[in-house]
């Protein structure tokens, strides 16, 4: 019981531009890199279909998820027209790599700049300029009694008939497929025709056959060639792509679930490539899918599952009745994506999806369904390339009816895109070293109490109280150190407070996106780390110890 | 005291229920900037018409339900990837009631029913509009408040024939098909359903096409009309496989109901009975009491 109905795939080209500034991208200014996708290979049983059409042309390209022995393939698929020779051929499975990973849902990572660290250290410098005692003292009970006091950080965890009533329209061998373009008057004579000629069916065949014949359909037959398959040495099925000129924009889903075990779901792919605008369908609703939402850092190498959970929670929500978009690209030459998932397709791929609209592409068209003319003059204008990703999951009773498509003139990109933000890692370390290195608190002191003692002996400051070089020196040590603990503060501050909100408000969005347990979020890893200590120097006796400076922050 | 209520009132209250639904359970492609310019846009226009017309229903509230309900209409079915879609909609719809009118001076009226024009323009020629006929899903429950609620309404303008005439022919031919096209109780009991109980489905009988203003006035002209209707949309949609049907063949037909009312004479309708009075949706500046009763 092998036959298959309706798998698909291919598609197009382009130049990339990095960053977009058609999305609205959170308040960084800078453009984010791609850090993770959720594409098709995640569903099980997904197949996919490249659809590009325009106006009332339609070239489809089917990729097929069979996973049985090659003798027992077959490919049924109902079409507007008789497929002829010419009209068929064999497409790039490639193709439908470069569409999956240029519209599959995607990360975008933006790293953060943690506070600068500013070493600010006047000590002495009131002194000189001033000449007062008060402001002198003052200060230095500022710096006494300065306590740095953290915010409390919060943490929330959150029948036998007659086969001569069925035509042969067509009957060919293409490379590793043997291909026969069908018309029936019934669908009892076209069943036994079928397995008459080594076609297995499932059971039902007939009834399913029946609504297509009286609508008028011809059926597009394929099983392999072993003999050519060998010869050309594939292991695996290459993808078949026909050209076809009808009003119908429609998918055949019901014919394929007659492979499908009762109740069990089958996932599929449509990549719907048109020169105008949003592709839905107009016979299901068609929904939009969570994007740019803000989750945890550490979820980049879990963002698939996160996906997948997430997916599945809104497949249930919805009753499995929903077709969703999870991305829609208006490509205007410039094949643009922000974050861009690997290389975006080039004009050969879109071609190679059964575009026809780009110029060159029209004649080639024109030739494939043969007495259709293309207008010439049309054909020297370039029009741009739109794709929509929709993503399906059904069975029989969601979806009774097959896929109606409809095209839009909504022109507004739109992606599942989900972002994390990097915190600065080891910012405080940094700081920590640079201060060390670069502003050793003897050696800053030793000229600022040089000058007090000048000041001093010179007798112009005689109200202060006189004090000794080494008493100077380790008062101004003191102040010294406090200084730099106010250097740290800030990038202590945005580690406990700011990155600890942000990541608290990230895994609860990440518990309500994937359904997944605050519980089952803190045992990911990476989701324990202590971000502040992250990068700390292991050894080093200049530097306080982190936890020592959390410690005294908090004193 | 309700049944001295304008039914208009009723529709209302239907209609933002069902934006409500959509907006929050449907999660429509619709932001409230689109409803609230739609609104302003559909309301200013209204009373711009009003009061350069001098009609008598410009200083009454009354005179504006009917820009009301046209602007939930359009805010129900028009998607749009702009802000300016909306309101332009909602200025030609309402301008459409005072310039594109026709019939007998008995019953003069303005021809196409406002939402219908705004849908059918953005299905067909403004930039950045669309249509989603799909949006409400396919959810039972939903569809029986359309029927329960729509019913209601429709009662009370006296127009639930057209309502039900429409269903009848619209369910009748598709059931016909699904038995043509072979199909065994399943999946074509499911696929009826799906076709039949669609919120786009019902909102159009109950909320659209029962509009006493664009509809015959003589019963019997107007059950066939409706029937013309609902076999126009099938061949667009079924025949010529393109969508919206039914918008289209509504606003294709509304042509002809000058021409009917003509040849078929009938009072003319008015949305509160007794005592007589205006309404902005028949105000026919020619044909207008001069004063509205209190």
């Amino acid at each position: 019981m092998n036959m298959r109905t309706i798998s698909l795939t291919s598609l197009l080209p382009a130049t990339v531009l990095l960053c977009s500034s058609i999305l609205s991208l959170p308040a960084q200014a800078f453009c984010g890199f791609y850090a993770g996708k959720a594409d098709a290979s995640l569903f099980n049983r997904a197949s996919q279909v490249i659809l590009a059409r325009d106006e009332d042309r339609t070239v489809i390209t089917m990729q097929n998820d069979y996973q049985g022995p090659l003798s027992e393939f077959v490919l049924v698929v109902p079409t507007p027209q008789a497929i002829k020779q010419g009209q068929v051929k064999i497409a790039d499975k490639e193709v439908f790599a470069r569409l999956d990973a240029y519209t599959a849902p995607r990360l975008a990572e933006y790293h953060e700049k943690a506070p600068e660290c500013n070493f600010s250290f006047d000590w002495g410098k009131q002194f000189v300029a001033d000449n007062t005692v008060k402001v002198f003292g003052k200060a230095i009970r500022r710096y006494i009694t300065n306590e740095m006091s953290m915010p409390a950080q919060t943490v929330q965890r959150g029948s036998i008939a007659n086969p001569a009533a069925v035509k042969v329209e067509a009957r060919f061998t293409l490379e590793e497929y043997d291909i026969v373009s069908l018309s029936a008057q019934e669908s009892s004579s076209l069943e036994s025709w079928l397995l008459q000629n080594g076609y297995r069916l499932p059971p039902g065949a007939a009834a399913a056959l029946q609504p297509y014949i009286r609508q008028g359909m011809k059926f597009f037959a394929a099983k392999v060639n072993l003999k050519e398959k060998e010869r050309l040495g594939f292991n695996y099925l290459r993808p078949l792509q026909f050209a076809f000129q009808s009003p119908k924009y429609m998918l055949p889903l019901r014919l394929g679930m007659l492979n499908a075990q009762a109740g069990s779901a089958q996932d599929l792919i449509v990549y719907a490539l048109s020169p105008h605008g949003r592709v839905e369908a107009a016979n299901y609703r068609t929904a939009k899918l969570s994007t740019n939402q803000e989750l945890p850092y550490f979820i980049k190498e879990r963002f698939a599952d996160v996906y997948k959970s997430y997916f599945e929670r809104q497949v249930k929500q919805d009753e499995m009745r929903t077709v969703y978009t999870e991305h829609y690209w208006r490509n205007e030459w410039r094949f643009m994506c922000d974050p861009c998932v690997e290389t975006p397709p080039e004009v050969k791929h879109w071609q190679q999806a059964g575009v026809f609209w780009l110029n060159d592409s029209k004649k080639e068209f024109a030739a494939r369904i043969s007495g259709q003319a293309i207008v010439e003059a049309d054909a020297n204008k370039l029009t741009p390339v739109a794709i929509t990703r929709l993503h399906l999951r059904y069975n029989a009773e969601s979806f009774p009816e097959d896929l109606v498509l409809s095209e839009t003139r909504d022109q507004e990109n739109w992606q599942v895109r989900h972002v994390i933000h990097h915190p600065q890692y080891g910012a405080l370390q940094k700081c920590i070293a640079v201060l060390e290195q670069k502003h050793r608190c003897s050696d800053e002191c030793e000229p600022r109490v040089s000058k007090v003692i000048a000041l001093q002996n010179s007798g112009r400051a005689s109200s202060w109280r006189h004090q000794t070089a080494p008493v100077w020196q380790a008062e101004c040590e003191r102040a010294c150190h406090v200084a730099k603990q106010d250097s740290f503060r800030p990038i202590i501050n945005y580690f406990q407070k700011d990155v600890a909100q942000r990541l608290e408000r990230e895994k609860q969005t990440l518990a309500n996106l994937s359904g997944w347990s605050m519980a089952q979020i803190e045992a990911l890893p990476g989701a324990q780390e202590n971000l502040l200590h992250q990068g700390m120097p292991k050894t080093g006796k200049a530097s306080p110890a982190p936890t020592q400076i959390a410690g005294k922050n908090g004193r | 005291m309700f049944a001295k209520l304008d039914a208009r009132w009723f529709q209302i209250l239907f209609l933002a229920s069902f934006l409500t639904i959509g907006a929050l359970a449907r999660d429509f492609a619709l932001s409230w900037q689109q409803v609230a310019l739609c609104f302003a846009s559909g309301i200013l226009t209204q009373t711009c018409w009003q009061h350069a017309l001098r009609l008598p229903g410009r200083y009454n509230f009354g005179g504006y339900l009917s820009a009301l309900i046209s602007c939930f209409g359009i805010s129900i079915l028009v998607r749009a990837d702009n802000l300016w879609v909306h309101p332009l909609l909602a200025c030609i719809a309402m301008s459409s009631k005072y310039l594109l009118r026709a019939g007998p001076a008995a019953c003069k009226s303005h021809i196409l029913n406002p939402a219908n024009l705004a849908a059918f323009l953005a299905l067909s020629v403004v930039e950045g509009a669309w249509l989603s006929p799909g949006q409400w899903g396919s959810s039972s429950l939903l569809a029986l408040w359309f029927i329960a609620l729509g019913g209601i309404v429709t009662q009370r303008i006296a127009r639930l024939d057209v309502s039900i005439t429409f269903l009848l022919v619209w369910g009748g031919v598709l059931a016909a098909r699904l038995l043509w096209l072979g199909y065994a109780w399943d999946p074509g009991a499911a696929i009826w359903v799906k076709q039949f109980c669609n919120g786009a489905t019902l909102l159009f009988a109950f909320f659209m096409i029962s509009d006493p203003m664009t509809t015959p006035q003589r019963r019997s002209v107007r059950m066939l009309w409706v029937a013309a209707v609902a076999l126009a949309a099938y061949y667009w949609q079924f025949m010529l496989f393109k969508q919206h049907g039914l918008i289209v063949a509504l606003f294709a037909l509304s042509w002809l109901v000058p021409l009917l009312n003509w040849l078929w004479p009938q009072t003319r309708f008015e949305w509160r009975e007794t005592p007589p009075q205006t309404s902005p949706l028949s105000a026919a500046p020619a044909t207008m009491p001069q004063t509205r009763p209190a």
